[in-house]
């Protein structure tokens, strides 16, 4: 029998598209329902990456424990950078947590002792240790599976998890503070409710999401670098979001798959130019900037959100 | 002792250097209360303008430095027109041309990327030249186009603060970052002020990316590498405020060399830029010499 035996360039993809947007709902958690406009959600997916390799790969942290401890140390990180920057201005926030996440990258290439610096760091405890058992025991009883087909489908079942965590939290009696919150701050302090611990409190969550993707992207790549970490990853988290509609949750699972998926990692599949490969690459992002910037002007409230979210957001 | 007056010297052409990007972005900032993102990569522009000049054309760089400012005003301009006057009209909010910038920015440098690639490229100059005088007399190190850009930037932003407390468009554009509604009522004309505020903008920037491109050399992310720096010396001088751009840019500059003898670790000379900018953010948020009213 063969079961996803050859998952082809495509499944490569849909990997990548179920990282971002687990990446994507966290940011979404922030900006969309806390009204924080977090431009340094990278710093946390950086941190989820190396956190749970350090652990794993160094101190023998099994897997599981390993990616939960990388969400647990993102979620304290975010309440350390919430705790000053909340009360900033929001541009001022915007330029503070984009130099955060800058600098932990500057941290990450500086510190080889823990790092190992632009020459990367291995995570192959996934592909090896678990791919590699799972593959044989199958194949023992005459199945076949790609090697890549494990994380695609274990990608896939969190990205289904984290939505409907997301989507159940936010209907709880916490969600629906969170939300008047971003919609009107002093009400909802005049009720006695703490509006800074709430907004934290999003962060915190949105890290968690950031986290837990930055680990599926260490597994994905087995060998990464701070050079995977750049500013242009939380802007394409910003893309997915505002494409989808703040606030939405599913509406971000398929921009996810659509921009990322589609449109950044699959394009080359589908989209024959006939340019050199940089040059591909080059017109790629231009397109996402240029994307970014006409979905802002003409339809900011997205393609499932309603233009008041938008509005709201900027209170 | 040497080492420390080579510090004096290198925080002098840093400094110089941030400061014509930093007043750009912060007259911007003043008159149209936009954080733009994408004014690094309007540096960037600058630089390749620069390299267009000097190395595809086989010209004289000294013409890149009319030719970049020219280029660059031209493309602040346009996405004045293009981009941010319809942005305004349509009512957009703060997140909203957050964004816009992100895009922009975005936009530019993979356009930069996609026209001349993405390896590292360098004037055709000897940029290890250094001042003679300087060498004999001090042992110290002073390229020639260190020397050049703190004397371009000594002269331009005299020229700047000229402009600003002594022509009609000087006093509009201190009129609008002041209070919009205040110096529209009085008669100043925000649309043309905006344009020559954009024009004026791209100018510095322009120029300090061919300065960039002499002394640094020329890549991609260039500016995107340099624009939290230059944001740094904007937001610790007081967002805003032209003089405090200047002031913050030096500031900066010293402190990011000074404090790199103190780590003793070169690596972490743009760390140490950005966590004064937090620093100062937290106590001070408008700034050395900025009005808290720029920043409410």
């Amino acid at each position: 029998m063969e079961l996803l035996a050859e998952i082809g360039p495509w499944g490569a993809v849909a990997t990548v598209a179920g990282i971002y947007a687990i990446f994507a709902m966290g940011l979404q958690v922030q900006v969309g329902h806390g009204g924080v406009d977090n431009f340094g959600q990278v710093a946390f997916f950086l941190i989820g990456a190396y956190a749970s390799t350090i652990l794993v790969e160094q101190h023998g942290m099994g897997l599981v424990a390993g990616t939960l401890a990388g969400m647990a140390i993102a979620m304290v990180a975010a309440v350390i950078v919430a705790l000053p920057t909340l009360r900033l201005r929001g541009d001022f926030l915007a330029i503070t947590t984009l130099a955060f996440g800058e600098i932990l990258r500057n941290v990450a290439v500086n510190e080889r002792g823990l790092t190992k610096g632009s020459a990367g760091i291995d995570a192959f405890t996934f592909r090896i240790d678990i791919v590699r058992e799972l593959r044989r025991s199958l194949r023992d009883q005459d199945i076949l599976v790609d090697r890549l087909a494990p994380l695609l489908i274990l990608t896939w079942v969190l990205v289904l998890v984290v939505a409907l965590v997301t989507w159940l939290l936010l209907r709880t009696p916490w969600g629906r503070v969170l939300r008047a919150v971003r919609e009107d701050d002093a009400a909802v302090r005049a009720l006695g409710k703490n509006a800074f611990a709430y907004r934290a409190q999003a962060m915190a969550l949105g890290a968690a999401w950031a986290a837990l993707a930055g680990t599926l992207y260490a597994w994905n790549q087995v060998h990464f670098s701070p050079s995977g970490f750049e500013p242009i990853v939380t802007f394409a988290g910003f893309v997915i979001i505002i494409a989808a509609g703040l606030g939405t949750i599913w509406g971000t699972v398929l921009m996810a798959i659509l921009i990322q998926g589609v449109l950044i990692e699959g394009s080359r599949y589908w989209l024959d130019t006939g340019l050199p490969n940089a040059q591909e690459a080059s017109l790629r992002y231009m397109v996402v900037g240029l994307a970014l910037m006409l979905i802002v002007r003409f339809r900011p409230q997205g393609l499932f959100g309603s233009r008041a979210e938008m509005a709201a957001a900027d209170e | 002792m040497d080492e420390l007056a080579q510090a004096v010297l290198n925080s002098l052409t840093a400094g110089s250097l941030y400061a014509l990007a930093a007043v750009g972005l912060t007259l911007v900032y003043g008159v149209l209360r936009l954080t733009n993102f994408a004014h690094g990569d309007m540096l960037t522009l600058g630089a390749y303008v620069g390299y267009a000049i000097n190395v595809q054309w086989n010209l004289p760089l000294a013409l890149a430095f009319v030719a970049a400012p020219v280029v660059v005003a031209a493309f602040a301009v346009g996405t004045e027109y293009v981009v941010w006057r319809p942005l305004r009209r349509a009512g957009a909010g703060l997140l909203q041309k957050l964004l816009m910038a992100i895009g922009l920015a975005l936009f530019l440098r993979y356009a930069i990327q996609f026209v001349w690639g993405g390896d590292r490229d360098f004037y055709e100059i000897d940029n290890t030249a250094t001042i003679a005088w300087v060498r004999d007399a001090f042992d110290l190190t002073l390229g020639f186009y260190d020397l050049l850009t703190i004397v371009i930037s000594l002269v331009v932003l005299v020229g700047v603060a000229l402009l600003l407390a002594r022509t009609l468009l000087g006093t509009s554009m201190r009129a609008l970052s002041d209070d919009v509604d205040l110096a529209e009522s009085s008669g100043v004309d925000t649309d043309r002020t905006v344009v020559w505020t954009w024009a004026l903008s791209g100018a510095l920037v322009g120029l300090a990316g061919v300065l960039a491109g002499a002394t640094i050399n020329v890549y991609p992310t260039l500016g995107w590498d340099l624009l939290l720096t230059i944001f740094a010396c904007v937001i610790v001088g007081g967002i805003g405020s032209a003089y405090g751009a200047l002031l913050g840019s030096y500031v900066i500059a010293f402190s990011q060399e000074f404090l790199v003898l103190v780590v003793d670790d070169q690596r972490y000379k743009t760390t140490i830029g950005f966590v004064i900018m937090v620093l100062v953010l937290l106590v001070r948020p408008q700034g050395i010499l900025g009005s808290k009213r720029a920043v409410n």
